[in-house]
């Protein structure tokens, strides 16, 4: 178990680390983030995912403490 | 030729005494090789042993296997060497020792040329009469042999027990009894080799190798029953189990109430550990399905060099999260959650199970 241990995370730690690099030579040659976000919003409805996840969190949040929950649509107005 | 009649004879030997450990018939090997080194007349000295299978039957009834593993346990334990710098020799070696000078010095009995045919052209006759012999062994002679080889070991103790280092009274007088005794055997054996070997060469070989498979027959089956009894041993748990010298005696009131207690906790344990194993197994899927997403759409939605690099970057990143928290996963269900089970049963050895002496 300790050597599986051992490999599961020199291997994720290795690929983080590759991972880190692209994103880092992405942004230096010029990368928009604007453009990601709309072409991923555009093929997975990336907002939609969003909107519904805060309204999960704004339901979890609201069992859990006897405060008002605070607006999604605010949240959303940030985010955008 | 006399090389080739020597190379025979050890060979011969060497596979007639297979039933005693590998050390000890390299010992005999070597002192039957000395002996023909340093005699004059090789063929005079094959004549005078008259066959390999006669020498066998001689040192096996010298040689027990039990009392020999106890002999080399005790060396052992006193860090000395099979030929006994304590000075324990033993008991085939003086066999050994005793027939082979008095084979070299001793007049020459008249031997047929059929006693050592083994070596000459007859030696497909004499080796299918051996074998026939062989299949049709006594009961009676593993009798015999029953009687003869606790006597031969007893007197063998005796004799070892004499030659260490601790002289007293008592020794001094066993010494006495058991060297009048070996005396006698030895009488015995010689007026007995002295009556066969002129009269039926071929018959006493043939009775030389059934007494030879019977005592090996005999120590087989010796080990086969001391096999069996360690198989009944280790079968025979219930509460009870032996380790070593030890039994474990299980306290029943103690383990019934360990185990009123243990069972739900485990359980509880386990219903506990099961809540970050689903919540595991929920991030690792979602992050491997949106890490094949990211990577399905970097190759076929991004035009931009950069903007691919970010994704394939984003996607390298998010999958090896996936992998990460799918061993996770793996690790509760076979690591956390098998280890507290085995925790469990272990404290309830620990303070359920007294070690015992074995009585």
């Amino acid at each position: 178990m300790k050597k599986a241990w051992r490999i599961i995370i020199t291997i994720t730690l290795i690929v983080i680390l590759l991972g880190a690099i692209f994103i880092g030579v992405g942004l230096i040659t010029g990368a928009d983030t604007e453009r990601m976000f709309s072409v991923l919003d555009n093929r997975y409805n990336l907002q939609e995912w969003i909107e519904y996840i805060l309204e999960v969190q704004d339901i979890v949040w609201s069992v859990f403490s006897s405060d008002a929950p605070v607006s999604s649509d605010a949240l959303v107005m940030g985010v955008g | 030729m006399t090389d080739i009649n020597k190379q025979k004879f050890l060979n011969e030997l060497s596979k007639l005494l297979t039933f005693m450990y590998e050390e000890d018939r390299q010992l005999a090997l070597d002192m039957y090789s000395r002996a023909f080194d340093n005699a004059e007349d090789a063929q005079a000295l094959i004549s005078d042993l008259a066959s390999p299978t006669r020498q066998a039957v001689i040192i096996a009834r010298a040689y027990n296997a039990k009392e020999r593993k106890l002999q080399i346990h005790a060396q052992s334990r006193a860090e000395g060497d099979i030929d006994s710098q304590s000075g324990e020799i033993p008991g085939f070696v003086q066999a050994i020792q005793e027939i082979l000078p008095s084979a070299v010095y001793s007049e020459t009995d008249f031997v047929e040329d059929g006693q050592i045919s083994l070596f000459g052209e007859n030696a497909s006759e004499t080796v299918e009469a051996d074998a026939e012999a062989v299949s049709d062994s006594d009961a009676d002679n593993t009798e015999a042999v029953q009687e003869d080889v606790p006597a031969v070991s007893e007197a063998e103790e005796d004799v070892s027990s004499a030659v260490q280092a601790e002289p007293s009274e008592a020794v001094s007088a066993e010494e006495a009894v058991s060297e009048a005794e070996i005396d006698e055997e030895k009488s015995e054996a010689e007026s007995h080799k002295e009556n066969i070997v002129p009269a039926s060469p071929e018959s006493a070989d043939e009775e030389a190798v059934e007494h030879l498979d019977s005592i090996e027959n005999h120590q087989d089956d010796q080990d086969e029953e001391d096999d069996d009894e360690d198989d009944e041993d280790e079968d025979d748990e219930d509460d009870d189990y032996s380790y070593g010298e030890t039994v474990y005696k299980a306290n029943i009131p103690l383990l019934i109430l360990f185990a009123i207690f243990a069972i739900p906790i485990t359980l509880l344990g386990i219903a506990v550990l099961l809540i970050p194993t689903a919540l595991c197994l929920v991030i690792a899927c979602a992050a491997i399905y949106a890490g094949s997403a990211i990577l399905v759409a970097t190759f076929s939605g991004f035009a931009v060099f950069a903007d691919i690099m970010v994704m394939l970057g984003l996607a390298l990143i998010v999958l090896s999260l996936g992998l990460l928290f799918l061993w996770m996963f793996i690790w509760f269900i076979g690591g956390a959650m098998a280890n507290l089970v085995r925790s469990v049963i272990a404290l309830g050895h620990k303070w359920c199970y007294k070690e015992v002496s074995a009585l």
